[in-house]
């Protein structure tokens, strides 16, 4: 009997072992894919968005190199550095704003080589040494028309004014997009004037909003809120505008002045497929893939040769039109590559003041 | 958490020599845990106050920039405040749903026992994203408050939202206390009372509200330091302009990977924290209460 | 008093009015997560509403044919099945250590295994992020289990010690004085009368598992996302009502899982 209880006893240790191991190598590894597979992972900013890349760029990628992509998110570029500095990187390619491509080059992120891709495509004064152009996006005043039936917002400055147009508000997640320059422009910045940001000018201009304004986790979020009619009124980028315009938001965009800025694909640095990357952004600079995600998304492309066919919507929306192409302001990724870490810091304290 | 022990009646162990080598050994069945505790838990601890004091550079230079920059002091004292909130609210809500307890039939009782436990059992997760979807415009609590009249009532994104969905969860921490407080109470004490001519509201305030202090005490002191710590239904439900303490902590190492600062925010943390259990403790013992409960947030 | 005179004494007091319509409303106030997220998660709508209008077990479907959200819940099931299985063997130790043995700084110990319970979890989550990318263990199985298991370890502790209170020691006599070795002692005696509050243990350390998110929200990468994490990205990411399917889900899951210790004792109590 006491033999028996033994070996139950060693039994039982036994089996607990083998399914701790097993269970301990099982976990993890990419979803459905094979520890075999050479995956790619592409970081963006959530769906639809990121399903649009998948579809304009990724698949048809795939389907030319066999080369798998699988995709995560948020994009975060803390989370980015924590990986490099701790030597455990699990992303490939990385869809980020210019300014971060141009402030963490060659610590944070892989030189890109140029033997790979070709840096004639790109518009010169947009090519960094980590980071060409994925797509051109525009910061955008859009309001709820039917709450603003009767008296419609007409210029950025009302966007500032509670009192004219009260209302609930939301802007972006990145300050990086936009959110200052519109507020200097509002508060009657000249647009060849704007750099270097006065922030302090332009966080006392959006004070006033503070208290209405929904100020989003994620650019799904936004999406999702404008959809929902959680707000009246939004600072909007131009992709995720055209989402929520064509799942029924009633939504108009006011055209005074339209902030324009690009997005890189950056390989953080100690990628493990980081020869894919190069391949992927070379892939996705090609006219075809180019103007498929543009048109998809509702982006504009990064060659001014490639002509996107732009639905209905996508027109209402577009800022680089005969008639609106005037209100266009460009970004600095310069000034933003320089003052990012400071600015995101005094903004955050801002917000939580 | 009990402490009793039964020992052997003297006498009757067969050998008490090797009862005792064997209540020796019995303590090395602590070590590996001990150790697990050490490694991942005290040491971690350890280091992120440690790097409140190095991290960028040697000193107290976190702590100072705690008090100057400008947002720091704001946001512990909101904390605070609004700790002193849910746990005020909670007990408001609890007390007479505990009195009620302890007054009606076997039944009723653990029907009610039921509801207050539900929060432990409802996952974290899908009780947040409840409460979102609740809070949200044109949500659930926006429509029945337009009933009554009360137009764009929109919880989500302010205090008050995060406040009811944490006095929710809260609920268990304060009614199984003053529950088992009340329960002590002997209810002849109020007949007698009103017997002798103390109305009976007069009776109550004056006998059976100072008992069940006890009960409050540990209650209140349980959720207060709990709302303290947190994360993820501020983050949810409330919005970066009303930051907690640990949004901050949370935000200063993901999004600046600021492991200094947020050390010496979460050090004040668990000094507050520490401090409330102290003096707590010297009145009562307010974690008995808590044994066999799930649900960190 | 006696237990015995209080419920009639009491029961001369019915409830007034306001007292039972503070109840309903705090009652209402408990349930209301629940009472929303499980219509909800049966909607045939693609937004959300509610009540919904039609039903449909569509958002089950959505869930269960997504490859992202059955990993992650299978890396949490994984997960908190491997810490269910160290915090309980660990948990068991402690106990059995505090109860039976004798040295100096017990009480310490005893501090040290509570301590987990009332730390504020984030300046937890955020000190283990911190040593675990040093340690490159952000992202593994292994990091997540030691998390886990330090968050766990409480709960077993508090359990089994619990039962172990409730031990009569002489059954250990009469068994040695009936010729049993110690280890049969254990095997016979011990483990059976025990089991109910080990197994207790095991499933709150399993839920304190499966239910942890923002140690996991820190620990987190591509590799490795539980389910509580992959529905916090969907709240702020992309909220679609699948959410609702899978917090159904929990709550079920959880419910059913906390409901097995009770089960088992009452069947033996029966028995």
């Amino acid at each position: 009997m006491r033999r028996n209880i033994g070996t139950k006893a060693r039994a039982l240790v036994g089996v607990g072992l083998a399914v701790t191991l097993a269970a301990g190598c099982s976990i993890g590894g990419s979803p459905g894919g094979d520890a075999g597979d050479k995956a790619l992972t592409f970081v963006s900013t959530g769906n639809p968005f990121q399903g649009y890349q998948k579809t304009a760029w990724q698949d048809p990628f795939t389907k030319e190199t066999g080369i798998k992509v699988r995709n995560d998110g948020p994009v975060d570029e803390a989370k980015l550095r924590s990986m490099v500095d701790a030597g455990k990187v699990t992303w490939d390619l990385v869809d980020t704003s210019a300014a971060a491509a141009s402030q963490y080059c060659g610590t944070y992120l892989e030189k890109l080589d140029f033997s790979v891709v070709d840096k004639s495509a790109f518009p010169p004064d947009t090519v960094g040494e980590c980071g060409v152009p994925a797509y051109f996006y525009s910061l955008m005043f859009m309001y709820d028309t039917k709450k603003y039936a009767s008296d419609p917002p007409t210029a950025l400055a009302d966007f500032f004014d509670v009192k004219k147009y009260p209302g609930r508000r939301i802007v972006p997640p990145e300050v990086a997009v936009g959110i200052l320059e519109a507020a200097l422009l509002a508060d009657g910045v000249a647009p060849d004037k704007l750099y270097p940001l006065d922030v302090e000018r332009a966080l006392k201009k959006m004070e006033p909003i503070k208290a209405v304004t929904t100020f989003a986790k994620t650019y799904g979020q936004m999406q999702q809120m404008l959809v929902d009619r959680q707000v009246d009124m939004g600072l909007v980028l131009t992709a995720r505008a055209y989402q929520s315009l064509k799942a029924g938001a009633p939504f108009k965009t006011v055209w005074d002045k339209t902030l324009v800025n690009w997005d890189d694909l950056v390989i953080p640095k100690g990628a493990p497929n980081k020869e894919a990357a190069m391949k992927l952004i070379a892939f996705a600079a090609k006219d075809g893939p180019t103007g498929h995600f543009a048109e998809l998304a509702s982006v504009q492309p990064v060659r001014d040769t490639i002509k996107p066919k732009y639905d209905d919507i996508q027109q209402q929306i577009n800022p680089f039109t005969e008639d609106r192409k005037a209100g266009v302001v460009r970004m600095s990724d310069d000034w933003w590559g320089k003052n990012f870490d400071k600015v995101t810091q005094r903004y955050t304290a801002w917000l939580a003041g | 958490m009990t402490t009793a022990t039964i020992k052997a009646p003297p006498g009757v162990s067969p050998a008490r020599g090797a009862g005792r080598a064997r209540r020796r050994a019995a303590g090395w069945l602590i070590l590996p845990a001990a150790a697990l505790l050490l490694v991942f838990f005290v040491y971690p601890i350890a280091t992120i106050v440690w790097q409140s004091f190095t991290d960028p550079a040697p000193g107290l230079g976190n702590y100072v920039a705690l008090l100057h920059d400008g947002i720091s002091v704001t946001v512990i004292v909101r904390t605070l405040v609004t700790a002193l909130i849910v746990a005020g609210s909670t007990l408001i809500v609890a007390y007479p749903y505990a009195y009620a307890m302890t007054k009606v039939g076997p039944r009723a009782r653990g029907v009610m026992t039921v509801l207050v436990l539900l929060p432990f059992w409802t996952s974290l997760m899908a009780r947040n994203f409840a409460w979102y979807m609740l809070e949200r415009r044109d949500g659930l609590i926006d429509r029945m408050l337009g009933l009554i009249g009360l137009d764009g009532v929109v919880l989500l994104g302010t205090v008050a939202g995060v406040t009811v969905a944490m006095v929710q969860v809260m609920l268990p921490f304060m009614v199984l206390p003053l529950y088992s407080a009340m329960k002590q109470i002997d209810p002849r004490l109020l007949d007698a009372a009103t017997s002798l001519g103390a109305p009976r509201r007069r009776a109550f305030a004056k006998v059976y509200l100072p008992l069940s202090v006890p009960g409050m005490l540990s209650g209140f002191s349980l959720v207060f330091i709990m709302t303290l710590g947190f994360y993820i239904t501020p983050a949810l439900l409330g919005s970066p302009q009303q930051s907690l303490v640990p949004q901050v902590i949370g935000q200063k190492v993901s999004a600046l990977l600021d492991f200094g600062g947020a050390g010496a925010l979460g050090a004040v943390l668990l000094m507050i924290t520490l401090l409330v259990l102290f003096v707590v403790s010297r009145f009562t013992r307010p974690f008995t209460a808590l044994s066999g409960t799930v649900g960190n947030e | 008093m006696s237990d015995a005179v209080k419920p009639a004494v009491g029961r001369d007091h019915a409830l007034g009015w306001g007292l039972k319509s503070v109840v309903a409303l705090v009652g209402l106030l408990l349930a209301a997560p629940t009472v929303v997220v499980v219509p909800m998660s049966f909607s045939g709508a693609d937004t959300f509403e509610f009540p919904p209008k039609n039903w449909s077990v569509r958002w089950y479907e959505a869930f269960f044919n997504s490859e992202r959200w059955m990993f992650s819940l299978l890396t949490s099931v994984q997960i908190a099945f491997l810490v269910a299985l160290t915090a309980t063997v660990l948990g068991v130790g402690v106990a059995f250590g505090l109860d039976r043995a004798r040295f100096k700084g017990r009480n310490a110990i005893r501090s040290l295994m509570m301590a987990p319970m009332i730390m504020p979890g984030i300046v937890v989550a955020v000190a283990i992020y911190g040593v675990f990318l040093r340690w490159q263990l952000n992202g593994t199985a292994t990091g997540f289990v030691a998390a886990h298991t330090v968050l766990a370890l409480p709960f077993v502790v508090t359990v089994v010690s619990t039962s172990l209170a409730g031990y009569d020691r002489t059954m250990d006599v009469a068994a040695a004085t009936l010729g049993a070795t110690a280890l049969t002692t254990f095997f016979r005696v011990t483990v059976p009368l025990l089991a109910p509050g080990v197994l207790s243990g095991f499933v709150f350390a399993f839920v304190t598992s499966l239910d942890e998110v923002v140690i996991a929200l820190f620990l987190q990468t591509p590799d490795i996302q539980t389910l509580p994490v992959q529905m916090y990205n969907s709240i702020t990411l992309e909220i679609d009502p699948t959410i609702a399917a899978a917090s159904s889900l929990m709550v079920a899951a959880t419910t059913i899982v906390l409901l097995v210790p009770l089960l088992v004792r009452r069947k033996r109590s029966t028995s």
